[in-house]
């Protein structure tokens, strides 16, 4: 029970990274579907 | 053949997501969704602390781009719906380079016209007379603000429809959030991207998760992955505006080469030419604005233009006085604000100097009175 629990806190600590990090992405790089959108079309 | 439950069946990965993989996933959403409601609520105030204008820190020379809500809110703040409001456009020339804060055009306007009027200094350097100023006048004309442009153009300057570069960004912000004023002509002119444009997709999307706001929020008061001059991680409010009012020796560094662009620049422009100028205008500048648009023209340095030929001289007399005819023809004010400047006016060929400020701002005061009783907002 203790191991699910600190995994899952671990593992939602990435995921809040991964959030963080995301929103940066989009401020910073911009829409990172632009490449798959040119492939596409 | 499959029975009907066989197809239901979801594949195993599926059946029971395992908790770390749930917490992940609240977390991600979580955070992300934290992140757009800090930029919803930094899109709705202002940001700017003693907001002077755009220098260099808060401008996308370094990487920064002050976002169309963010403008927005800054005038909204700095401006007064009960008086007249001045939005201070244009390049680098009205911007103020050459001047320190205090001493710049802006705060000279300001002086001039008094308590009745309100002025907010959006030039960018580099920026032109359909850039963020003129769009932010289109904004504030939209809400309900009695809003006068006050703006550059250079002597047979081609006005962009969305502004210069790096500035067009703001036309697609705004456009997507439905700021602008209607003008048919300007869309059907940059409709010709493609959706997938990024600054189009990108703009779509911010429209909803408010990103440019939140981390031009975090850059302003917290940190700053991209800072300017390498001072890495340190928040944009802390950088002061450095423009200083040049010395006599770092004043006209570049005489000969300057000397070289003003005859360069001095070629008269072919009738389709000038044709092509008003047309770029009609179409950067919507109709409503225009009666509330100042556009002025100011001549390079005189005493740099006593430098050159005599036909080069008579050549910029020429194209100043038809821009302002173009222009005056299109329905806006116009003028030629620099005559009869001194060398001491300008720090070099085109940027004014302090006491270029100081004498331009009452020839400007003058043209925006006139506007606004033109408009019934001020007694005749």
């Amino acid at each position: 029970m203790i191991k699910t629990w600190r995994e899952c806190i671990v593992w939602g600590a990435g995921g809040v990274f991964v959030g963080v990090t995301l929103s940066y992405y989009l401020y910073r790089v911009g829409l990172p579907l632009k490449p798959f959108i040119y492939q596409a079309f | 053949m499959a029975t009907r439950r066989e197809w239901l069946v979801l594949p195993r990965y599926f059946k029971r997501p395992e908790p770390r993989h749930t917490a992940f996933l609240a977390g991600l959403v979580i955070s992300f969704m934290a992140c757009t409601l800090m930029g919803k609520y930094a899109a709705s105030h202002n940001i700017f602390e003693n907001f002077g204008r755009f220098h260099h820190a808060l401008a996308p020379d370094t990487l920064y781009l002050p976002t169309a809500r963010q403008v927005r809110q800054l005038a909204i703040e700095t401006l007064d719906k009960s008086k007249v409001n001045v939005v201070l456009g244009g390049s680098s020339v009205f911007y103020g380079v050459g001047q320190p804060p205090g001493s710049t055009i802006a705060d000279y306007l300001r002086q001039e016209l008094g308590e009745s009027f309100r002025v907010i200094n959006l030039a960018m350097r580099g920026g032109d007379a359909s850039g963020i100023a003129e769009m932010a006048a289109e904004m504030l004309l939209r809400d309900g603000y009695r809003v006068i442009h006050v703006t550059d153009v250079a002597s047979a300057g081609h006005i962009q429809p969305i502004g210069s570069a790096p500035y067009q960004y703001f036309y697609w912000q705004a456009k997507a959030l439905g700021l602008l004023l209607d003008w048919p002509r300007r869309d059907a002119v940059v409709k010709k991207r493609t959706w997938a444009d990024d600054s189009q997709l990108g703009t779509e999307l911010d429209k909803f998760l408010y990103f440019n706001e939140t981390w031009n929020w975090v850059s302003y008061v917290a940190f700053s992955t991209v800072s300017p001059r390498s001072q890495l991680l340190r928040p944009r409010r802390i950088f002061r505006d450095p423009d200083v009012d040049p010395p006599q020796e770092f004043r006209y560094r570049n005489t000969e080469v300057e000397l070289k662009l003003i005859q360069h620049l001095a070629e008269l422009p072919s009738p389709e030419t000038w044709e092509v100028i008003r047309r770029a205008a009609e179409i950067a500048l919507p109709e409503p604005i225009r009666k509330l648009t100042l556009i002025t023209v100011c001549e390079n340095s005189g005493w740099l233009l006593d430098q050159v030929a005599k036909q080069a001289r008579d050549n910029r007399r020429i194209m100043r006085e038809r821009t302002v005819a173009t222009m005056v023809d299109l329905g806006l004010s116009s003028f030629s604000s620099c005559d009869n400047f001194d060398r001491d006016d300008y720090v070099d060929r085109v940027h004014l100097s302090s006491t270029g400020a100081k004498r331009i701002a009452p020839r400007l005061a003058e043209k925006v009175r006139d506007i606004a009783r033109a408009q019934g907002w001020m007694a005749p």
